[in-house]
């Protein structure tokens, strides 16, 4: 297996534009298989118009997406066939009972489990006689969670789940089934704002903004090199000359330095322009995400 | 304090739907006046509104103000979301939210048909008769507003304001009718009325109660109450097999949408039939004639459920959902599914109309009308040339709401694919300039139609043109000129077109008609093959566009 048939999801330099706003720009993106790909951003940073991408539901402007080695916009039929899909906002047929929809859903797929199905529907505590409308929002989320996971799908992508699911549900369910998946050597494409989810199941991160990677890393790296390094130095720093460091605060001669970078070789540099080190501590990734969020002036700015 | 409440809600009607009320109001006489221009240099063509075209257009001008009068923003997007639920918070009694939109939509309504009514189409209504018609239309804007406020679930409100205007309309004709007996008699019309309006302005006022708690008639869960206890089960539904995933998409799409038309037709269907319970309903020399104004109505109503076809549900906002957008199918088989359902559905509503019509003549023994149609039918073109043209005429019937209902959904899709905002003008201006082209030629065309004709004789055109287009669309759609994906409904499509063609040519021949008539049926066959046709070519190609933006 070459590198290329490694990657379930192959984007490079994909650009999007909704009129004069860049939703995507010069994105870049690998998902190797058998990893759990997380990707976070503000609100509106361009995670669900990637994930539709993926999808097929937007054709690419610029650059090229290819899944499983196919174009999904040329080929729906045989992408969408091997992707099991939670949207934040799942539209299902209301209609339905659960044991119609899943019946429904079963047709689709040629590796549809229907055991696997009903052990699904069991752990998430459903009963199929149930309609969907009769469904609380939460309940709706956990339907969907099963039927995108019953054809035991090559990749799972799942948009936003948390916000239909309740705290032990996530915890439970969907942890449970991400390590199915991942355990079976398949892939999982999370994008969720939860990040203490996200820093929990995740193997590699995706932090968007404004359209834009800002750092594509696995998670024990992402957790590993952010660091906030307090400091005092008399004067101006020219902190975004120094590497790795994405954001700064300065307080009555004390500087607040975020940085994703090899710690000892930025501390020892800092002492050299003459800094005196208060504190280092490293960031849990909320505060990486926060911290990262509110850098609006360094784009680019990454080790 | 009640006149402040008044204004509020008053101006919550007209801000909101300012746009919508001006374009029903202002633009339609405008239209009309451009229209009665056009006419004018039209030889031996008089602009007549007082048809029933005129009255249709007016009918549906009046409904649609009656919607824009309900409390719902146009300009939401959607008539599910556009409900502007803070009014539900005004400091105002219960019977005043319920009031002011109903007097406000009935006195405007009201007052723009009666002047339609007296400039437009030059019809003279005394008193009584212009204060019936107002009380219709008040008894419509009751059950109009009852249904805006979310008395009953979305899917029923349709069906039941379907029922509510028939009787309505059935009762303003009895009680204006000149005969004293005609159809439910003047003094059953006149009672009717009155229920109509008293009765849809008590659910409308029972409607706003409900809406204030959030509340909304279930009426399955009252119907589950009824036949079953709390305490049972609930039964298992049982399970359609679903070999394919193209089944599986069949059997969605007839779910939600295909059993719409069908139901529709029942109801309206089930009013003639009542009738004929009624001696005096039976035995109007009208009947039979007038049960055939059911086909009228499928054929207004069904080139609609076209763009119906396309929402995610076909009670809400138009679009194509990301569940739908998601299944594992190529575009061609979305969009076949789409186009088989509106086969299926079409075929039987008109199976259903059929049979009423045909239960309606056979039961009321009373066909003079129809049998005089047929007796001059038949003296024109003989009994076989009759039973053709009958035959063809059902033919063009079901293809052509089937094709008018596929084009309204190219044309929504199109709506959905498009970029609204950039291109918006640049289609509305290209669609009123070839409105206009259109307009022209066929004046052009009407005035030099006997010259035209003569040149059309003399170059066959009328076997050759049928010939060409027919050739062309079979051989577009067999492989290996085939440019949309492979299925097996595209080879059936090229051998039905390939049989219409040889059918209509040896037609042609055989029926020794002038060449008039001869080409007027080529025109119609060229013309329903090419309506037939669009839909094949353009519904594939828009699901994809509204798939993959």
């Amino acid at each position: 297996m070459n590198s290329t048939d490694n990657n379930v999801v192959d984007i490079r330099h994909l650009t999007r534009r909704f009129n004069d706003k860049a939703a995507l720009q010069d994105v870049t993106v690998r998902i190797p298989r058998g990893q759990v790909f997380g990707i976070v951003g503000e609100n509106g940073a361009g995670k669900t118009t990637l994930i539709k991408h993926i999808l097929g539901l937007y054709r690419a402007q610029h650059g090229s997406v290819s899944v499983f080695g196919m174009d999904p916009v040329k080929h729906p039929k045989e992408v969408l066939s091997r992707i099991g899909y939670l949207s934040e906002q799942p539209d299902f047929p209301e209609w339905m009972t659960i044991a119609q929809f899943m019946n429904y859903m079963a047709a689709f797929y040629p590796n549809w489990d229907r055991q696997y199905a009903a052990q699904l529907l069991e752990m998430a505590s459903l009963d199929a006689r149930k309609k969907i409308r009769e469904l609380s929002k939460g309940q709706q989320a956990r339907v969907g969670l099963c039927a995108a996971q019953a054809h035991r799908p090559e990749l799972l992508v799942l948009d936003e789940p948390s916000s239909g699911l309740d705290p032990v549900a996530r915890r439970e369910i969907l942890a449970a089934v991400i390590r199915t998946v991942v355990h079976e050597g398949r892939s999982v494409l999370l994008s969720s704002h939860l990040l203490e989810e996200v820093e929990r199941v995740c193997d590699h991160l995706l932090f968007f903004s404004n359209g834009e990677v800002l750092l594509s890393d696995s998670m024990e790296a992402v957790l590993d090199r952010h660091y906030q390094i307090t400091l005092r130095r008399p004067g101006q720093l020219e902190w975004q000359a120094l590497p790795g460091v994405f954001n700064a605060v300065a307080d009555n001669g004390e500087w607040q330095l975020f940085c994703f970078a090899d710690i000892d070789q930025l501390t020892g540099l800092l002492q050299l322009q003459g800094a005196q080190i208060l504190d280092t501590r490293r960031l849990s990734l909320n505060e990486a995400f926060l911290a990262r969020s509110s850098q609006r002036h360094t784009p680019g700015r990454i080790a | 304090m009640y006149a402040s409440a008044i204004r509020a809600l008053v101006g919550e009607i007209f801000g909101k739907n300012r746009a919508a009320i001006v374009g029903a109001a202002a633009v339609t006489p405008a239209a009309w006046m451009i229209a009665k221009a056009y006419l004018r240099h039209v030889p031996g063509i008089e602009p007549n509104f007082a048809t029933p075209l005129g009255f249709l257009l007016l009918v549906v001008i009046a409904m649609q103000l009656g919607s824009v009068f309900a409390y719902v923003d146009l300009t939401a997007g959607g008539s599910g979301s556009g409900f502007p639920r803070h009014i539900l918070l005004l400091p105002a009694p219960t019977w005043l939210l319920a009031l002011v939109p109903i007097i406000a939509g009935s006195l405007f309504i009201a007052a723009f048909v009666l002047l339609w009514l007296r400039f437009v189409s030059g019809v003279q209504l005394d008193w009584t008769q212009q204060l019936a018609l107002t009380v219709a239309i008040t008894a419509v804007m009751c059950w109009i507003q009852a249904m805006s406020w979310e008395l009953l679930p979305r899917s029923m409100r349709i069906v039941a304001l379907l029922v509510v205007v028939i009787a309505t309309i059935v009762s303003v004709i009895s009680a204006l009718a000149n005969e004293p007996d005609f159809l439910l008699g003047r003094r059953a019309g006149q009672i009717g009325l009155v229920l109509t309006s008293s009765g849809g302005y008590g659910f409308a006022y029972l409607a706003v109660i409900r809406a204030r708690r959030s509340e909304t008639l279930a009426l399955n869960a009252s119907l589950k109450r009824l036949f079953f206890s709390p305490g049972q089960p609930l039964h298992a539904v049982p399970l359609p097999t679903l070999s394919t995933a193209v089944a599986a998409q069949n059997w969605f799409e007839w779910r939600v949408y295909g059993r719409i038309l069908p139901l529709f037709m029942t109801i309206i269907g089930a009013f003639p039939l009542a009738s004929l319970a009624f001696d005096g309903m039976r035995r109007a020399p009208s009947i039979a004639l007038s049960t055939m104004l059911l086909l009228v109505f499928y054929l207004m109503v069904s080139p609609m459920m076209g763009a119906a076809y396309i929402s995610k549900d076909w009670t809400r906002r138009v679009q194509m959902g990301t569940f739908a957008a998601t299944r594992p199918l190529s575009d061609s088989e979305l969009a076949f599914a789409k186009l088989r359902l509106a086969i299926k559905s079409y075929a039987l509503s008109l199976l259903i109309v059929c049979a009423v019509i045909v239960v309606i003549i056979l039961a009321s023994r009373n066909n003079v009308a129809l049998l005089a149609l047929w007796s001059r039918l038949t003296q024109r073109l003989g009994t076989t040339g009759s039973y053709l043209s009958l035959m063809l005429l059902f033919a063009a019937i079901t293809a052509a709401s089937w094709a008018a209902s596929a084009l309204f959904m190219s044309l929504q899709l199109f709506y959905e694919a498009v970029d609204r905002k950039k291109h918006g003008w640049k289609i509305s201006l290209a669609m009123i300039t070839l409105f206009g082209l259109l307009l022209i030629l066929a004046r052009r065309a009407y005035v030099a139609r006997d010259s035209a004709l003569q040149w059309l004789h003399a170059a066959r055109a009328e076997v050759i043109i049928p010939v060409i287009v027919l050739t062309g669309i079979a051989l577009y759609l067999l492989p290996p000129f085939r440019r949309v994906a492979a299925l097996s409904t595209l080879r059936a499509l090229a051998v039905g077109f390939l049989t219409v063609t040889v059918l209509g040519l040896i037609g042609l021949s055989q029926l020794r008609l002038p060449f008039g008539y001869r080409w007027a049926l080529s025109s119609g066959l060229v013309s329903l093959a090419l309506v037939t046709f669009m839909p094949f070519l353009l519904v594939p190609i828009l699901v994809r566009m509204s798939r993959h933006r």
